[in-house]
């Protein structure tokens, strides 16, 4: 029944429009990091570390939870609209599934839009910035800890856009949970705020790893947050009647 | 003034005014965390302010103004309410009183953000005296521009029936204002999205050998102002039209 309900999440992307978005956010954070880093030569160094601040820097402080925010406000949207509410509550299975299959839709973009963030620091630095050799593995490892990192905020965005049935608010939210994330992870408390977990796994701006060794209670973190939030999703799908509009 | 009644009770209904105030507050937010600490810093702590507050406008009011607009076309659109309220008053009336709520919730956001900035002066220790002048200016600016914002989410909004148009329009503008802001000053002047920017009222001057910036009050830019009011008159007028052209 799970899969049936991805398969139906997944159908609903089919031609929709956030895939633009999808397109074009990273590509302007990939042309602006870029170019940021080519100004700014002589106080970076040039190779591929000093390009991934550049291009971390604005995508994943500010523009990261906003698009996070579109995807599950599309998705919810979708059922918010006409009657659909109604469907959704009386079709044949279990409530949670709905929530999670949209969970892990929205994961599987966030995943996406990782590969095109890579691909396209690639590009940029080996057509635009010519970098020699390759960009270290340890950026790949950066990219997927950013997938894990954001699964907190995939399901509290989800969350948003299903109680309150707005397409804007879960995307202003995500932008304040950017700017807050920032401020978390200045305070050094990144593992205690959701929205700053994904700045963490991407070592957004940095140089240097900002885990170190804390993988770990990273991993727990993002579990823990995505957890208490598909938790509270649940139990207000399974407490809440339908609201026909 | 039924009408705008009307809007006034729908904007309630849906909770506009933490909305408004949240756009305001993200601001305010991010302002309250980079404040100055040094003794240097604080002699300068206004200027700073007034040289930041743009940048972040840049970069949040965009997608602000977007929701904002997004949501006062979106309860027709939700609703499938135009064919109604088309036979019960005139088009122009719908523009109106939506264009007034707007400017209101407009105001709401740069009068917050205006109160804000002695407020986190006074909290921080500035040891410098808040220039009135200077605010007046930022304070009208940011209307401005957020206004010109602000009908282009609208127009899209009615254009598009699907809000992820003016959404990702909005934060895809505030990417591109946000790269503007650091480029050339004319090239700034070719993105609307971060006019917050070249119209701040202060400059900054950064020496990368003894790493200190000094910040400057600089000339007002009237021309641009100018430009702004008549971008945002020429969008409020495509909104009017996109109105009064839609099919229900």
């Amino acid at each position: 029944m799970l899969l049936r309900c991805i398969l139906a999440e997944n159908r609903k992307l089919h031609g929709a429009a956030i895939w633009l978005v999808f397109l074009i956010v990273p590509m302007l954070s990939a042309l602006y990091g870029t170019f940021n880093f080519l100004q700014n030569l002589e106080l970076l160094d040039f190779d591929w570390y000093n390009l991934w601040t550049q291009h971390t820097l604005f995508y994943t402080l500010f523009f990261f939870a906003p698009m996070v925010g579109v995807y599950a406000a599309y998705l919810w949207r979708l059922e918010h609209l006409g009657h659909n509410w109604n469907l959704i509550m009386s079709a044949p299975v279990h409530r949670s599934y709905l929530f999670v299959a949209k969970f892990l839709v929205v994961a599987k973009m966030t995943l996406l839009t990782q590969g095109w963030v890579f691909l396209l620091y690639l590009a940029a630095g080996k057509l635009w910035a010519r970098l020699p050799g390759w960009p270290p593995a340890q950026i790949i490892l950066w990219l997927l800890r950013g997938v894990l990192g954001s699964l907190g905020v995939i399901a509290f965005e989800l969350l948003l856009a299903m109680v309150i049935r707005s397409f804007a608010v879960p995307v202003l939210v995500g932008l304040a949970g950017g700017v807050s994330g920032m401020l978390a992870v200045s305070k050094g408390l990144s593992l205690l705020w959701p929205f700053a977990l994904m700045q963490a796994g991407m070592n957004a701006n940095r140089k240097e790893d900002m885990l170190g060794g804390q993988h770990l209670p990273f991993v727990l973190a993002c579990l823990v947050w995505a957890g208490i939030f598909l938790a509270v999703a649940a139990l207000l799908l399974r407490a809440r009647d339908v609201r026909a509009e | 003034m039924k009408v705008f009644w009307a809007e006034i009770q729908k904007a309630h209904r849906r909770h506009d005014l933490p909305v408004a105030v949240g756009v305001a507050l993200i601001v305010v937010l991010w302002a309250s965390a980079s404040s100055p600490t040094t003794a240097d810093e604080l002699a300068t702590g206004y200027s700073g302010l007034l040289y930041t507050l743009p940048i972040m406008n840049a970069v949040v009011m965009p997608v602000g103004m977007a929701a904002l607009a997004s949501r006062i076309w979106d309860a027709e659109t939700k609703g499938q309410t135009c064919k109604l309220l088309f036979t019960l008053q005139s088009r122009d009336s719908l523009f109106a009183a939506k264009v007034a709520l707007g400017m209101l919730e407009n105001l709401l956001v740069c009068a917050l953000e205006c109160l804000a900035l002695p407020l986190l002066g006074a909290f921080r220790g500035f040891t410098e005296s808040v220039n009135a002048g200077l605010c007046v200016w930022l304070v009208l600016c940011t209307f401005c521009v957020n206004g010109m914002l602000y009908f282009l989410s609208f127009l899209l909004s009615i254009r598009v029936e699907n809000q992820v148009a003016a959404l990702a329009v909005g934060f895809c503008g505030a990417l591109i204002g946000l790269f503007a802001a650091f480029m050339p000053r004319w090239f700034s002047y070719l993105v609307p999205f971060g006019y917050y920017v070249p119209l701040s009222p202060v400059g900054m001057n950064w020496d990368s050998d003894t790493r200190i910036a000094e910040f400057f009050v600089r000339p007002l830019c009237l021309p641009l102002l100018a430009g702004t009011v008549i971008l945002a008159a020429a969008l409020a007028l495509l909104c009017r039209r996109a109105i009064r052209n839609k099919e229900v």
